[in-house]
């Protein structure tokens, strides 16, 4: 398949996995500190070939689509940003000795697990704790946004992984 | 100049980073400013609007059996309701001249096609707009409570900010007391409380009291139910008590709600400007 259809048909099924699935998700009283973002894995699957400028940009298109759907003004599409930017440093913090395989974009399959369960850790934890952050917009309620970062980030990357497994084929 | 372009070049992607960082706060604080939200692309536009009708559609069947008994209880407490249900004690000679009487609030069915609960600026998004007479600033109540108020709206799908959204204010009365505060949503709230500020020290507030709307202005009708009383706090040094309610509806599940719409209101405004 064309690799630009695959990416645009990654993007509207990661916005609709978030929007008509995920955001459903509810487990009572805890859901309030639980608000997994899973469409995250678009900006973590792009190649490594690609360009800062078109990192961010893509990040910043998923964000605010998701931001139009959710009637968030720009919190998401802030913190897609901010991922986005920073993915490059995250990469380069992780690579291993023998360094990645810059063919493939970073999937499960491509990568060693351990060094992916690190990379999805680190860019959730990242993305909500911005995201968070900006949505209380001060630091008085510092150890309640902390929470919602730890139980969101954990949870996120569990079923960004899990999402992983049942999509990715292997080769 | 050409140390400033290479200067400009090495941290090109710092930039950019700014760039967009600058798109977003604008955005962000845009809406924290106006009111009705209205800056900002928001889920009452036709295209997400339309997705999520059509998959509340889909998944409406499962939660028939919740939204039935909802709609039970809410028929029996209505039809307690009805005069001829009720003995008539004391009763005199009276006439009732319709010519008396106007009806003040009209009430339209809606259905919920998305909400959320569990983030600061929560949402509500109804299937009716602008076509079948709904307009910003009207309110919205549920089956058990009020649920809030209108804020933008398009062709046929109408954006209400709840009661949990960290900007709503609204203005409603200790039941027993008769005395007024503000209820709001504070950051130590989830979706099945609030907090009511401004009612004076000296007033009795105990658990399990109704608060209600005060309909002052215009958008409730006097009355409507907010929440119970769950618990009160003195602040010290101050003379208003912090009263911590549950909500009467439960955000986890709504529905069914309707929007009221206040035939006076006009009058109502062009009274308060002519103040001004």
């Amino acid at each position: 398949m064309n690799p630009i259809v695959k990416y645009i048909m990654q993007f509207i099924v990661l916005v609709l996995l978030q929007v008509l699935v995920v955001d459903r998700i509810s487990v009572g009283y805890i859901s309030q500190f639980i608000i997994p973002s899973v469409y995250i894995l678009f900006v973590l699957m792009l190649p490594h070939t690609i360009s800062n400028g078109m990192l961010m940009f893509l990040a910043f298109a998923i964000g605010i689509t998701v931001d139009v759907f959710k009637s968030t003004p720009g919190m998401h599409a802030s913190a897609m940003v901010v991922l986005g930017y920073s993915r490059p440093y995250l990469l380069k913090l992780i690579e291993p000795r023998e360094g990645f395989d810059v063919l493939k974009a970073p999937s499960i399959y491509s990568m060693r697990k351990n060094i992916y369960f690190i990379y999805v850790g680190i860019a959730a934890f990242v993305f909500h704790l911005w995201f968070f952050t900006v949505e209380v917009m001060r630091f008085s309620d510092f150890h309640i946004v902390l929470l919602k970062t730890l139980c969101s980030s954990i949870v996120s990357a569990l079923l960004i992984i899990l999402i992983q497994y049942l999509s990715v084929k292997r080769k | 100049m050409n140390n400033l372009l290479k200067f400009i070049q090495k941290y090109s992607s710092f930039f950019l980073f700014l760039g967009f960082q600058l798109i977003c706060f604008t955005f962000l604080f845009s809406s924290v400013n106006s009111y009705h939200h209205v800056s900002f692309a928001n889920s009452s536009n036709i295209i997400t609007g339309g997705i999520y009708e059509a998959s509340s559609n889909i998944s409406g069947y499962f939660y028939l059996k919740s939204e039935v008994e909802q709609l039970r209880s809410q028929n029996a407490d209505l039809k307690k309701k009805i005069i001829g249900h009720e003995v008539i004690i004391g009763e005199e000679f009276t006439s009732v001249d319709d010519t008396m009487y106007l009806q003040q609030f009209d009430f339209l069915n809606a259905k919920i096609i998305s909400s959320s609960k569990n983030v600061r600026k929560n949402n509500v998004t109804i299937n009716k707009g602008t076509k079948s007479g709904v307009t910003p600033e009207m309110g919205v109540v549920g089956t058990k409570g009020i649920i809030g108020i209108t804020s933008s709206s398009s062709a046929y799908y109408t954006y209400v900010k709840p009661i949990i959204h960290e900007d709503f204010i609204l203005e409603v009365i200790h039941e027993k007391s008769k005395s007024f505060g503000f209820v709001k949503w504070t950051v130590s709230d989830n979706w099945r409380t609030a907090t009511v500020v401004d009612i004076p020290n000296y007033i009795e507030v105990l658990k399990g009291d109704k608060i209600t709307t005060r309909g002052s202005n215009g958008l409730f009708p006097m009355g409507e139910m907010v929440g119970y009383v769950s618990s009160v706090e003195e602040i010290p040094g101050e003379v208003y008590l912090k009263v911590k309610i549950d909500l009467a509806e439960d955000f986890s599940s709504i529905y069914n709600v309707q929007v009221v719409d206040n035939v006076l209101k006009k009058e109502f405004e062009g009274l308060k400007n002519s103040q001004k």
